[in-house]
């Protein structure tokens, strides 16, 4: 096992999605955090706000918002489901991942670490980690801002030897009785005798240290990742701009794609909405073809259509809903790139033109079991596999359809188009008598009689008689 | 001689060829369907990762026929294949046509796009690496959009048939293969204008088959329909000795 802690120490500031500088956060009366602006000032958390306002004239104290933080660890949390489904979620600015697990698949610790804060920086989230074989170890290497790794359960003393009492988080009555019996670091703590602590200092105090150096099981609260995916991301100012929406819908992805991750899950469709201040929020659905987690699709696909997208009024969030995923296993890594990717690579495509052409421009032909020609084909969707037609000794179908049929003039003894002076018809079948169509109320019902109809130059075409209204007509073309 | 011997050596080279013979595909081609139409294309077939730009002079209705056996041959295979369509356009494809000529409609994608969109859509589709032949009507491409879709097709694997008007035989073209292709009543006559080779003299002559009964599968044997001329006769006539009753044909006259 081993595990990384993640430590916001600013998470109530970091949470405020807007605020003016210098700024601090502030919960019934005292700071709970300042930027650095203030904290040059003097400012630190736990001061009174009184007291703040008084070092700093142009303080901006903001109310603290529990909600806004937890979203954004929860958001977080999403995002390192990608990484390891074994995240714990930890009151109030904390969280802890798995990793051993992931280390090959990811290169190593260094590279899975970065990737980590790179996912925190993108959310503009002040970040301290430590990494230990044990949950509590490496939460007190986090909040003592250590951010080094402890490798091994053998080298844990030593590393947890030089972090202050205070990275525990223990009463401040425990830590001064501490501190009154010498010890000014944890090493100090962990050289005392077991039994005579316990006793003078109490139970829970021996239990902390045996979790932490791995002699006792911690049972951690396991962040569980629901059923449905629901995050909502408020904007530092309202945009029309698509490069910021781009980005703000990125984070928003990415944090979908490491739900999905951790569900072993895929979705086909999403639901991204922007919300505007005091009005109706419009709606961009994304489609996928098949059930994917990829973030670069969905990525894709979000640009393809905020490009092309009207705003009707500016932007100040975003909700991001999807799932019930389906079950999407993870698949091996290809020795060599193979076909295997065919299908894959056609949704993409799909998908791509999809985005920018509208979604009824792309699709399959395929027959119907019907007599008329117009109904006898659909467009469906692309690879939906249509039995084969059931009519056999059926006469000769053209490639190609008029999509309204073309008068043509009778004249010396021959069909002739409208435009075309030159071209002139003969027939050159029996006729074909398609009829009858009651049963459709949209103007089904037809009466004709078809003929294969040649051109001088060789042009073969369909042709009907209309014996209802009257009049012969240039229909298909071979 | 050692001279001479690189020379040969680089004369054997697949994308080098001498002026007056075929250039060596190295077996890449799409079977045409007819053999005599292969015997004269570079590679034995339409071109793998190339354009083929086909002037016709009804925006692709003509110049499709051409490329059918391809289509059959590749659809059957599981290969994907592609259709673009202006909007504009008065024609559709007509499944229960196409399903008779041997396409499996299941790997034929249909793509619609307006005239502004389709070099997009055509390039995104060239690109695409398990897409192998695409057929597009697109009357109005300039010579830089042809060169940009021979590049996307370089990129992929993909034969991209682009069907423009005759009108545009005199612009220089991108593509290594250029055709004109027009309807004779034997069947398709296909001038061969450019290729990677000597220009081809005499237009070649390609039957093609009547419009035939519809059999279930491809393979089934199909019955020749014989033929009906009828020239001379008064067409109504016609119609009426065939299906119409009278007194309608008359009224028509």
């Amino acid at each position: 096992m081993q595990w990384l802690a993640l430590v916001f120490p600013q998470l109530p500031l970091d949470a405020q999605s807007r605020h003016q500088r210098p700024a601090a956060v502030a919960e019934r009366g005292l700071v709970v955090a300042a930027d650095d602006e203030s904290r040059a000032a003097g400012i630190e958390a736990g001061m009174r706000v009184s007291t703040a306002r008084a070092r700093l004239p142009g303080l901006a104290v903001i109310d603290r918002d529990r909600a806004a933080e937890a979203a954004l660890q929860a958001e977080i949390a999403c995002c390192c489901g990608h990484f390891t489904p074994d995240v714990c979620l930890i009151e109030p600015d904390a969280l802890l991942l798995e990793i051993g697990a992931s280390l090959r698949l990811f290169g190593g610790f260094r590279p899975l670490r970065q990737a980590i804060a790179e996912a925190c920086r993108r959310r503009v989230v002040g970040l301290h980690w430590g990494s230990a074989p044990t949950a509590r170890a490496a939460l007190w290497l986090a909040r003592a801002a250590a951010d080094r790794e402890v490798a091994t359960m053998a080298s844990l003393p030593a590393g947890l030897a030089p972090l202050p009492i205070a990275a525990t988080g223990w009463p401040a009555a425990l830590q001064q009785q501490l501190a009154g019996f010498g010890a000014r670091c944890l090493g100090d703590v962990l050289a005392l005798p077991r039994p005579g602590l316990m006793r003078r200092a109490g139970a829970e105090v021996g239990g902390e240290l045996a979790r932490a150096l791995g002699e006792a099981y911690e049972r951690l609260p396991r962040f569980v990742f629901l059923e449905c995916f629901r995050q909502e991301l408020a904007l530092p100012a309202t945009t029309c701009e698509a490069g910021a929406l781009r980005f703000a819908a990125g984070r928003l992805l990415e944090a979908l794609c490491g739900w999905l991750a951790a569900r072993q899950a895929g979705v086909s469709v999403c639901r991204l909405e922007l919300l505007h201040e005091g009005r109706a929020a419009s709606l961009v659905e994304l489609r996928l073809q098949a059930p994917a987690r990829t973030l670069e699709r969905f990525r894709r696909l979000l640009h393809e259509r905020l490009d092309r997208l009207t705003l009707p009024f500016p932007v100040a969030g975003l909700r991001l809903e999807a799932g019930p995923g389906e079950a999407l296993p993870g698949c091996t890594g290809a020795l060599i790139d193979g076909a295997a990717g065919a299908r894959e690579d056609i949704d993409l495509l799909i998908e791509r033109l999809r985005g920018r052409l509208g979604d009824t421009a792309i699709g399959s032909l395929a027959c119907v079991a019907d007599h008329r020609p117009e109904h006898a084909g659909a467009l469906v969707a692309v690879g939906q596999r249509a039995p084969p037609p059931a009519v056999t000794g059926m006469a000769a179908r053209p490639l190609w359809l008029r999509k309204a049929p073309q008068p043509l003039a009778e004249r010396s003894g021959g069909l002739q188009a409208a435009g075309k002076p030159g071209l002139v018809l003969e027939l050159a079948s029996r006729a074909e008598r398609i009829e009858s169509g009651w049963w459709d109320d949209s103007g089904g019902e037809i009466g004709r009689d078809y003929f294969v109809a040649r051109g001088a130059c060789g042009t073969t075409v369909w042709v009907f008689r209309d014996h209802r209204g009257g009049g012969w007509f240039l229909h298909g073309r071979f | 001689m050692a001279e001479a011997g690189r020379l040969a050596e680089l004369f054997a080279r697949g994308d080098v060829w001498v002026g007056d013979s075929l250039a060596v595909d190295d077996g890449q081609g799409i079977p045409t369907g007819w053999p005599a139409l292969d015997a004269e294309l570079p590679g034995g077939g339409w071109p793998s990762g190339a354009l083929v730009d086909v002037l016709d002079g009804d925006g692709g209705l003509s110049g499709a026929s051409l490329f059918v056996p391809a289509l059959a041959r590749l659809t059957q295979a599981g290969q994907w294949c592609a259709l673009l369509q202006p909007v504009e356009s008065p024609w559709q494809p007509c499944a229960p046509g196409w399903a008779a000529a041997g396409v499996d409609l299941g790997y034929l994608m249909i793509v619609t796009a307006s005239t502004r969109e389709q070099p997009w859509a055509c390039e995104q589709i060239l690109r695409a690496a398990s897409v192998r032949l695409l057929l597009a009507a697109l009357p109005a491409a300039t010579p830089a959009i042809m060169r940009r879709l021979q590049l996307a097709a370089a990129a992929g694997a993909a034969t991209g048939a682009i069907f423009r008007g005759p009108e545009t035989a005199a612009q220089a073209a991108a593509a290594p293969l250029r055709l004109h292709c027009a309807v004779v009543p034997a069947g398709l006559a296909v001038h061969i204008l450019k290729r990677r080779g000597a220009p081809l003299a005499h237009p070649l002559s390609l039957p093609m088959a009547r419009p035939q009964r519809i059999f279930a599968g491809p393979a089934a044997p199909a019955r020749q329909e014989p033929p009906h001329a009828m020239a001379g006769a008064g067409l109504s006539a016609v119609a009426t000795r065939c299906a119409v009753p009278p007194s309608a044909a008359c009224s028509r006259r």
